[in-house]
């Protein structure tokens, strides 16, 4: 399901980018190829500082109000709304 | 101009063309504008194809610049396009990253769990469930010193493994695995219909969590 995976034990923690810069680098994507989501403003703010663009979602571990303060390009209430936001616009 | 639409296009990718193939195909051809893209600096600005786009050295569109105010290009246009339609044929990503915990799956009342667990175990202040879960995917150093702020450093490998100890005793949580996986698999999918079209690499997903 996954071609590669990074966590903190790997390299710095969010919100450091080198968790994603690392997986561009070992995927072969750009920064404008890549789309983090995420349920924590440390997930928005690792893409922020990789030059990613980023989705929230609100089922996780921060309040949605928390999230949309640092303007993901959606913020999804549910798996099911990440699916079809995927479907359509990733 | 009330048959013109004054778009701003965040110039990403190397593909060329790109801009005036998408607003072509979505019903709003670039106004005088030539193959070769090249205009004279002189003239009226709307002669020239950059004042339409501005040019960065590279082409290419980021949809959000059309999901950001579909209603207002509609608008401005007096064309009924509806451009959201259109926003998944020229927003692509070959790798989405997700996060695990908390997104995927539904472990962050478990994780709060633990850590309170962790600190009432060790005679520490128990953090609330919102300082808690502030916490979920920083880094231990991080996440400690903002969880509980008096915690003395020569505890911290007590709490991690506490933390961790209770938590791979942990019920997982409630919200089944079944709809991420669904999620990660219609991704997939979506990617290898569309690369098979345009011939890239298939689009890996990558965890970061």
């Amino acid at each position: 399901m996954f071609a590669a995976s990074r966590c903190a034990d790997e390299c710095a923690s969010k919100p450091a980018p080198d968790m994603l810069s690392e997986l561009m680098e070992e995927l072969g994507a750009n920064a404008v190829d890549t789309l983090v989501i995420g349920d924590t403003v440390h997930d928005l703010q690792m893409a922020a500082h990789a030059g990613v663009q980023a989705v929230a979602v609100s089922h996780g571990a921060h309040p949605r109000g928390d999230l949309v303060a640092l303007a993901p390009l959606a913020c999804l209430a549910n798996i099911d709304e990440l699916t079809l936001w995927l479907a359509r616009n990733a | 101009m009330r048959n013109y639409t004054l778009l701003s296009a965040e110039l990403l990718t190397g593909r060329t063309h790109q801009i005036r193939v998408h607003l072509n195909h979505l019903g709003f051809p670039i106004a005088v504008t030539t193959n070769t893209a090249t205009s004279s600096s002189t003239g009226d600005w709307r002669s020239r194809p950059e004042a339409h786009v501005p040019a960065r050295g590279r082409t290419g569109v980021r949809a959000s610049a059309f999901r950001e105010s579909p209603e207002t290009a509609c608008a401005a246009s007096r064309r009924p396009v509806a451009l959201s339609r259109f926003a998944g044929k020229l927003m692509r990503y070959p790798l989405l990253v997700f996060d695990w915990d908390g997104t995927l799956i539904d472990s962050a009342p478990a994780i709060v769990a633990c850590i309170q667990a962790a600190c009432r175990d060790l005679g520490l202040t128990v953090p609330d469930e919102a300082r808690a879960s502030h916490v979920i995917g920083l880094g231990l150093k991080d996440a400690l010193s903002y969880a509980i702020p008096a915690c003395p450093r020569t505890t911290t490998a007590g709490w991690w493994s506490r933390t961790a100890g209770t938590f791979s005793r942990a019920t997982p949580g409630s919200r089944s695995f079944r709809e991420p996986k669904r999620c990660l698999q219609a991704s997939k999918l979506a990617a290898h219909s569309r690369h098979r079209h345009r011939k890239e690499p298939r689009g890996p997903r990558a965890g970061a969590g």
